[in-house]
């Protein structure tokens, strides 16, 4: 008996690989699509057969994995780089703003609190940035007329998350016309007259809220207005060509604004809306589910 | 605006710029000329393909391409030898960078270096590609094709073929090849005996090894071994948890050693 390594033996059995695949030689845009998993069965099989015995198609397969690690990379650099400048801002906070012994400490668990939270928030931040940077397509503006519609009459006392609604809107109106301003969106009146009935401020905080709680929310609100801008410019396109990681994209991020508006009880009416939200892939559902969305908000 | 029109901003410019500078570093003269074709052709690619089936990794690679294809036009083409390319894309890359630019082992070091790499490899990456530059010198590694490429491209799209056939390998290439394989256990066997025994059955070895692993073992094997993936970074590439690579991995071993054996080839495994 012989004893080699692993390594060896492993590579012995490669070297002895005769195989020859059968088939249509992959072109490099169908080893992509084999490798996230978007071939039927049998085209999958003839793709992964000819990666395997074939070293042109292998090393496509390859560079298509080292572009994918690059693009990681540089997207992790970019996180990175938030979080430092959050650092940063912490330290000069720390030193200008606190005083010493139970006062700092009492600070630092508040500024914990708030960092834990911020923290969650840049990662969302940063796919929103991303999505506007990339956005293009030309939206119907009637489209944005759903604010024009299905308003019923509703009398009852306005809630602490009803008097925060505007920072929502804000958001919306935000999104919009930071895309008019890139040239992305036509300048004209009538999105002008859109873009201007949105709130440019946000409201004043109610009374039940202390002044760092609402300014959090406030803040996530506007956020989240922002993206709901995004979805709604989608839904807006005549002829809206969603990739297939649009729709399990978008319901993921709205998991996790969802996971973080339920960390405050006032805004319990969009948590729950947003449980109501039912994961679609069509088109049609899910710019229904944007609209009654928009419309609740807008109420 | 075009869907595609995402990839003509300055933050995917950079990308490109970075990969043309990467492949024309010792030819920056031909770089602009370079960059520019490929950017067109990519640009045309895109406007032919559908939004839906595009992903970013796609789109990079395919510009990488281009830029190698207009390399190719300037300097021809070489191909590594067919056992070269049995030992991995990270062989194949390093013979052709010997072939094309005849640099040396620490250029080409600091070459890939620049791309991300494999984590778990045992010696240090310079003196893996020195290790590599070193056997490759000693033996032809690369076709001598390019000139004759240009000539009769469409001949020679499988001119490797008419050189050294992959199922026909000459003894003494298989013999050079299990040296390789077999040279860092050269101290626990007798390897030229083992060889010999090996090229003798290699056929019916052949045909029995296709039966016992499956495509997906094999992707597995060469990420792992020849590539030297550690098993977090292959579960990534192949989509399945850590566990289950794990298990395939000692699986794929055990058929290799059992058909082996099979053959009169009583092979232990060390436990590395």
């Amino acid at each position: 008996m012989t004893i080699i390594s692993k390594k060896s033996l492993a590579l012995l059995g490669l070297a002895l690989d005769e195989k020859k695949p059968s088939g249509n030689k992959p072109s490099l845009l169908e080893i992509d699509l084999w490798r996230r998993g978007k071939l039927n069965k049998k085209r999958s099989a003839e793709v992964q057969a000819f990666v395997t015995h074939d070293s042109e198609c292998y090393q496509l397969w390859m560079d298509l994995l080292e572009s994918e690690q690059l693009l990681a990379a540089e997207k992790a650099k970019n996180h990175i780089s938030l979080s430092q400048r959050l650092k940063s801002w912490l330290p000069e906070f720390n030193a200008n703003g606190m005083g010493g012994g139970l006062a700092f400490a009492t600070a630092s668990v508040l500024i914990a609190v708030v960092t834990l939270k911020t923290v969650m928030q840049p990662d969302l931040l940063t796919q929103i940035d991303g999505d506007y940077a990339q956005f293009t397509g030309e939206p119907a503006l009637e489209s944005w007329y759903y604010r024009m519609n299905d308003k019923s009459l509703d009398f009852s006392l306005p809630s602490t998350y009803d008097l925060l609604k505007p920072a929502i809107l804000k958001g919306l109106g935000e999104g919009l016309r930071q895309l008019q301003q890139a040239g992305k969106l036509a300048n004209n009146t009538q999105w002008q007259q859109v873009i201007s009935a949105y709130p440019s401020d946000f409201p004043d905080c109610p009374q039940d809220l202390s002044a760092e709680v609402c300014q959090q929310q406030q803040v996530l609100l506007q956020t989240f207005g922002r993206n709901m801008a995004l979805l709604q410019l989608s839904c807006a396109q005549t002829d809206l060509q969603a990739s297939a990681e649009f729709y399990p994209k978008q319901a993921q991020r709205l998991a996790e604004f969802k996971q973080q508006f339920s960390a405050y009880e006032n805004l319990a009416p969009l948590t729950e809306q947003l449980n109501n939200w039912q994961p679609a892939e069509d088109k049609v559902v899910f710019c229904q589910q944007v609209k009654q969305l928009l419309n609740s908000i807008d109420h | 605006m075009a869907w595609y029109d995402q990839y003509f901003t300055p933050a995917w410019e950079r990308r490109f710029r970075y990969q043309s500078r990467k492949v024309y570093a010792n030819y920056l003269n031909l770089e602009e000329d370079a960059f520019q074709n490929s950017w067109l052709a990519l640009f045309e690619n895109l406007q032919k393909s559908k939004q839906s089936e595009m992903s970013d990794a796609y789109v990079l690679t395919a510009f990488k391409n281009l830029l190698r294809d207009e390399y190719r036009q300037h300097f021809g083409r070489c191909r590594p030898r067919t056992w070269v390319k049995k030992l991995g894309v990270f062989w194949e890359r390093i013979a052709v960078m010997l072939c094309q630019e005849n640099l040396p082992a620490q250029a080409i070091a600091q070459k890939i270096s620049a791309d991300p790499l494999p984590a778990n490899s045992d010696t240090s990456h310079s003196e893996q590609v020195a290790f590599i530059v070193s056997q490759l010198k000693s033996k032809a590694y690369c076709s001598t094709l390019g000139r004759l490429e240009e000539q009769f491209p469409e001949d020679m799209e499988y001119g490797d073929d008419h050189d050294s056939p992959d199922n026909n390998l000459p003894e003494n290439e298989l013999a050079f090849l299990l040296q390789i394989i077999l040279n860092e256990d050269a101290a626990e066997l007798n390897q030229s005996a083992l060889s010999e025994h090996i090229i003798q059955q290699w056929q019916l070895l052949s045909e029995s090894l296709d039966k016992a692993i499956t495509n997906d073992d094999r992707l597995l094997l060469i990420l792992i071994f020849a590539e030297g993936y550690s098993v977090a970074s292959a579960s990534r590439a192949l989509n399945k948890p850590t566990h289950k690579i794990r298990y395939q991995l000692s699986q794929a071993l055990s058929s290799i050693q059992s058909v082996l054996k099979q053959h009169d080839i009583d092979l232990s495994v060390l436990n590395d």
